[in-house]
């Protein structure tokens, strides 16, 4: 629950305006069509306030360092210059608040009635706006935002903007670890014309926390955006994607893996828009899920009348290890032009006994044989991640999880 | 002491009995053949004796070098020292070819409390067996048993058999879907691996694989019992009179 938003102290009129819409509103219920299979009831019964300080540790391993990267840390949801290091690049960063430019994209948002688009816009402490210009250099900078830390009973809201000029790259590396009660970031990321970036978020959250995120895309002509989100952290969780192709010839690819065990729930949503024409868009999700997990996909592709010649591909798989688990697959297509090639496909499985019998026939014990069928059913969609560095994060987490699936610990030889 | 005893086995798969008491001794170094015509059996005692799920046992025994191996899992079994070659080797998508063959070695020389062999010899090792069996880089490279040609599973059947040096192998109508080229191979394949040491067991519904791979032992199995024994001529009588002729000779 959150207590008296109203009385909350913003700095300015515009967040204000952004609560008042939140508190309008409220939050969703599942009668709710975009919340129809996530229920924040959960989450809503839980006490907490809005983080203002940035503080807290957490305690779990995480991935290895990732050299020369530019890393910007929030604790608590809330920029942490002290921590936040540098590499040789040269970023421009400034305030969202104090930005004209940031502030007219974000006011023309569509997502005016979105419950954590306007939580977050209100209640965020740090607002960051970083631009990557068209560098000389052959090897796209990394940009790492770290979401850490933070208090329980405390929600966190970090916001940033990442804006890249005409031919500009750069590869963003998330990692969201945070413990708040819940954690809802935004992420916003502008690809001018021919930019290009790979933008690779690990949601691995404790599992007290809740992590709501949205991440919003909008693409310039000739741009291409590829992400790759894990999502295996949280307890209730969302990880909300909208993207908007505003200019032809550009191209995205999303993939994502969610990994669930215990009682969580994760959600995996996307809101996919083809405004122009000639575009094309491909979609590749993954799901495990074990013991009582639920896992979401949603995912919408809407094609508008002039956006002729769009290809928008969807394709998810769960995999399901405990009979107790959950997969719900909705995918949407809105397609107003008629020349396109649009497809969405989803299946379910269990792990095959026919191959499980293969490796053991080879005295390959079963714990042993089950991990590697996960890691092969996983392993097409690792692959779509293009930056080494990146893919050795994810790995990094994927293993993590298997070793510590309950199911395949619990069958030790 | 035989390398695999088979004492009055029965087995059932969905309640239903298919095996009414086998019984079959394999001595060191033998290779035994068992033939039969279309469900006599044959596969099942494969999946019995190799310990797949479903494969009810009701009675009797089985000892692998004098220890039964009736209470232990698959992976256990093939662990101390038994090899199935599939009749159809299972696709293993996104499961990487070197890294399941090591997976299956290493799983055999942590039982025995010896070293895991690293990548790097453990590629070498590969390598000089594939060639043996005509078996490319490529196909090495890729996922297991995926996008392979008939012949190219059953080779790499037997490659495994080569590197997991098992004390007793059974081979499940490896002869199924080749052709006369691959036959060959495999049965050379087959032959260089035969060794004082090393117990067969060949599964098959036709003569001609065991003109490539002679028995010492030819079996006659019928409505799951063994009818007949006899030496490398039984296949030849089969193949001229078929079973039902071994049938009313019985």
């Amino acid at each position: 629950m959150l207590p008296e938003l109203d009385k909350f102290e913003v700095k300015n009129y515009w967040q204000r305006a952004h609560l008042d819409s939140f508190l309008e509103l409220g939050w969703p219920s599942s009668k709710n069509e975009e919340w129809k299979f996530t229920s924040l009831d959960r989450l809503i019964k839980k006490p907490f306030e809005i983080a203002l300080n940035p503080e807290g540790d957490i305690k779990y391993k995480l991935a290895p360092d990732i050299k020369d990267s530019y890393k910007l840390i929030f604790r608590n949801g809330i920029f942490d210059s002290h921590t936040s290091k540098n590499a040789a690049h040269n970023f421009t960063i400034n305030n969202v608040l104090e930005d004209a430019s940031a502030f007219t994209t974000i006011n023309k948002s569509f997502l005016k009635n979105h419950p954590i688009f306007n939580l977050t816009l209100g209640a965020m402490r740090s607002a960051i706006v970083i631009d990557v210009d068209n560098a000389s250099s052959d090897i796209p900078p990394i940009i790492e935002l770290y979401f850490t830390g933070g208090l329980i009973e405390q929600s966190s809201h970090p916001f940033v903007m990442i804006r890249l000029g005409k031919n500009a790259k750069v590869n963003i590396l998330e990692t969201h670890c945070s413990v708040n009660s819940l954690s809802a970031p935004i992420v916003f990321v502008e690809l001018s014309d021919g930019s290009v970036c790979d933008h690779v978020k690990c949601q691995v959250a404790e599992l007290n926390s809740d992590q709501l995120g949205l991440t919003l895309i909008s693409q310039g002509t000739g741009s291409d955006y590829r992400n790759f989100t894990l999502s295996s952290g949280g307890n209730i969780s969302r990880s909300e994607l909208h993207l908007n192709l505003n200019g032809e010839d550009a191209s995205c690819h999303l993939s994502a893996i969610y990994l669930g065990n215990k009682d969580q729930h994760i959600d995996i949503t996307t809101r996919l828009h083809h405004n122009v024409a000639n575009c094309k868009s491909e979609q590749v999700i993954r799901g495990v899920l074990d013991d009582r997990a639920r896992g979401i996909f949603q995912g919408k592709i809407r094609v508008a009348p002039e956006a002729q010649k769009t290809d928008g591909q969807q394709m998810t798989r769960a995999l399901l290890l405990s009979r107790e688990t959950e997969a719900d697959t909705k995918p949407e297509l809105e397609i107003f032009a008629d020349d396109v090639i649009c497809s969405h496909g989803a299946t379910i499985g269990e792990i095959d006994e026919h191959q499980l019998f293969y490796l053991a026939s080879r005295g390959i014990p079963e714990m042993e044989a089950r991990s590697m069928l996960i890691e092969a059913f996983l392993i097409d969609t690792l692959s779509e991640i293009r930056v080494p560095e990146f893919e050795k994060q994810v790995e990094y987490y994927i293993q993590e999880w298997v070793s510590q699936s309950t199911n395949l610990s619990t069958l030790t030889v | 002491m035989s390398i695999l005893d088979i004492k009055k086995l029965t087995a059932s798969v969905d309640g239903k009995e298919i095996l009414h008491g086998i019984d079959l001794k394999i001595n060191p170094g033998e290779v035994h053949a068992i033939m039969g015509p279309n469900g006599s059996g044959k596969s099942t005692l494969s999946y019995v004796l190799s310990g797949r799920m479903g494969y009810e046992i009701t009675g009797g025994d089985v000892l692998l070098n004098g220890e039964s191996i009736m209470e232990l899992e698959a992976d256990e079994r093939a662990r101390s020292g038994l090899f199935l070659a599939f009749q159809y080797p299972v696709e293993l998508p996104g499961v990487s070819g070197m890294s399941f063959l090591r997976a299956s070695v290493n799983s055999r020389l942590r039982e025995r409390g010896e070293e895991e062999v690293d990548q790097l010899s453990f590629v070498k090792i590969v390598r000089a067996e594939s060639k043996k069996l005509g078996i490319s880089d490529d196909m090495l490279k890729r996922a297991v048993n995926v996008g392979f040609s008939g012949g190219e599973k059953k080779r790499y059947e037997i490659l495994q058999m080569a590197l997991l040096k098992p004390s007793m192998a059974i081979l499940d109508e490896t002869d199924s879907g080749l052709d006369v080229d691959a036959l060959k191979i495999v049965s050379e394949g087959v032959n260089l691996l035969r060794h004082p040491d090393r117990s067969m067991l060949v599964i098959t519904h036709y003569q001609r694989l065991l003109s490539h791979i002679i028995p010492d032992k030819v079996h006659i199995l019928s409505e799951g019992r063994i009818i007949k024994s006899g030496d490398k001529s039984l296949a030849l009588e089969v193949e001229e009179n078929g079973y039902a002729g071994i049938n009313d000779a019985a």
